[in-house]
């Protein structure tokens, strides 16, 4: 089996019988065994599981029972409930937690075919972009084992980048898919808000969680969405694509670029991304300059929100119901007070605490409401824009894969990271990472962004560039 | 931000904070302040605040009775439960 191998590849291999789900998800297998101790992409792996479902795969194919994913293996980010299988968020606090039910994603997944291979490493509770301040170590990046994957999905990134899963499910609730993606050299996408369930995915900031997928090509990314999305009676914030408009995508396209957000951005981000740009311009579609006045301020109106959101949901954790329970504090205060101070690592205490800072009597309106009409302006400023552009262009990060503890001085460095992906989850929009090019071994990263339920315009262009290009084709050496 | 008020934000998220990591959360939290103060230069007051990206109406499901309670499922994942019950320490001092 070539180290590369997509989802269309593989769909290939067991349709025409040439490998049984069985050889291959113990290929992938001995592959995590092999290398996974270097890269730290897996916390758990369901062998036992995944060999089973593997051989019930292969009873299906033969009785002509094959869906879009029969056979083929995957991994889920360890913040998606897995029926019967530790879902730890990669913190301390939800360590012995294992699900009573499956997330409705992994269902739809199990429900194409999906083999479950284990669960992948994240930053706890989804709350940073280095995989750094996961409860199991940081996951590393295969390009370069001194740097990082990005994150927080930065174990589903670094695993499809290794070759050691050919695909992965993600969440991205600021960036969380597609700085990964870049900074590993894969293709993340996430769609519209609500068109994938966030029922059974342990809850971050409810407004901006979107679940996603982590692929080798846009043509993974499109299989992978077809098969986990869908309205979820589950979720109430749970939506449906309006039309099929696939047909309505234009051939040529009129692309948007904000080239003064750029200014401030290092050479080998801007090279790659001008080629890029110039690559689709020679494809016959437009590119045209568009203004985003509030971008600057996204990433300051995002930390008010998202951390608001998350002291509220991550109110639940008491150490009663569910998750760590400390040993220590004789009263029902004492015990709440030290289980959360046990459970929690540094950084979700200071997003907890600055989101009840920001939710606080004399605080909330110059915050939090503060941050709200913010989040419109920039909502506003995107819809606009698509008045009169397809698709928007932009880096995916200001950086490639930077070295592990490079950002711990303080933690608002790490925040700016995000600065081209949380505008997005702001407002809501889809949008895709793929590879672009290298800057010194590094892979960097084309942000494509659509308009609301404009999911089958990023899928045409992303393959088109794709098509054109072969950046998505390299993998790192670290198999051989 | 000063002591007095990580002080209160412990209570309120309830969260016990250890001596030793409160200068450095105070610190932190002081730094996390000043970048997100950025917002305030921004003009809102004709703005309504946006609590959700679409403009969606809620789809509400039928408002009938289910049976969806699997107590003993879920309390086998408690730390504590006796006769279904969840079993706390004292909630209200002697």
């Amino acid at each position: 089996m070539d180290t590369i191998q997509s989802i269309g590849q593989l769909r290939a291999l067991l349709d025409t019988r040439q490998a049984s789900s069985y050889e291959i998800t113990s290929e992938y297998l001995a592959r995590i065994r092999r290398i996974d101790k270097k890269l730290n992409s897996f916390v758990a792996l369901h062998e036992d599981a995944a060999l089973r479902a593997a051989s019930a795969a292969d009873n299906d194919m033969a009785n002509g029972n094959t869906k879009p994913l029969t056979g083929v293996p995957i991994g889920h980010k360890d913040v998606f409930c897995v029926e019967g299988k530790r879902t730890s968020c990669c913190s301390k606090m939800l360590d012995s937690f294992i699900p009573p039910y499956s997330a409705t994603i992994v269902k739809n997944l199990d429900n194409a075919g999906a083999i479950c291979l284990g669960k992948t490493n994240m930053d706890e509770f989804a709350m940073g972009s280095s995989n750094e301040t996961s409860n199991f170590g940081p996951a590393r990046n295969p390009w370069n084992l001194d740097r990082v994957p990005g994150g927080s999905s930065g174990g589903s990134a670094a695993a499809v980048a290794a070759c050691i899963a050919p695909a992965c499910t993600g969440s991205d609730t600021g960036g969380s898919i597609r700085q990964p993606a870049s900074f590993c050299g894969v293709t993340g996408f996430k769609p519209t808000y609500g068109l994938n369930s966030r029922f059974g995915m342990v809850a971050f900031a409810s407004s901006l969680d979107h679940p996603g997928t982590l692929t080798h090509s846009v043509e993974d990314a499109q299989i992978m969405f077809d098969a986990m999305s869908g309205h979820d009676k589950h979720d109430s914030t749970s939506t449906k694509s309006p039309d099929s408009n696939s047909d309505s995508t234009p051939e040529r396209m009129t692309l948007g670029y904000p080239t003064n957000l750029f200014c401030d951005l290092p050479s080998s981000i801007t090279n790659a991304l001008e080629d890029a740009r110039k690559m689709l311009e020679g494809q016959g579609n437009t590119i045209v300059e568009i203004d985003l006045p509030h971008f600057d301020v996204a990433v300051a109106a995002y930390y008010v929100i998202s951390c608001a959101e998350a002291s509220a949901n991550l109110a639940r954790y008491d150490g009663i119901r569910y998750g760590h329970r400390s040993k220590n504090g004789s009263t029902f205060d004492a015990m709440c007070e030290h289980s959360r101070n046990e459970g929690f690592g540094q950084e979700v205490k200071r997003r907890i605490l600055t989101g009840t800072f920001v939710l606080s009597v004399g605080h909330y309106d110059a915050y939090y409401v503060k941050a709200q009409k913010i989040r419109r302006l920039i909502r506003d400023d995107y819809l606009r824009a698509f008045e009169n552009v397809d698709l928007i262009l932009s880096p995916s990060s200001p950086t490639t894969a930077f070295r592990l503890h490079a950002m711990d001085r303080e933690p608002t460095e790490m925040y700016k990271q995000d600065q081209f992906t949380v505008p997005i989850n702001m407002a809501g929009l889809p949008a895709m990472s793929i590879p672009c090019g290298f800057a010194d071994g590094l892979p960097v990263g084309l942000q494509m962004i659509g308009p609301h339920y404009g999911e089958s315009s990023l899928f045409a262009l992303g393959g088109q560039f794709q098509s054109l290009t072969d950046w998505h084709l390299k993998s790192p050496d670290i198999l051989s | 931000m000063d002591d007095a008020t990580l002080a209160r934000l412990g209570q309120l998220s309830r969260i016990l904070l250890d001596d030793e990591e409160r200068p450095a959360l105070l610190d932190d939290l002081r730094t996390i302040l000043r970048f997100v103060d950025q917002i305030k230069s921004i003009p809102t007051d004709e703005v309504e605040p946006l609590a959700h990206p679409l403009d969606a109406v809620q789809a509400l499901r039928d408002d009938s009775a289910i049976e969806a309670i699997e107590r003993d499922e879920y309390q086998r994942i408690a730390a504590q439960t006796v006769d279904g019950f969840y079993v706390v320490p004292r909630v209200i001092d002697p």
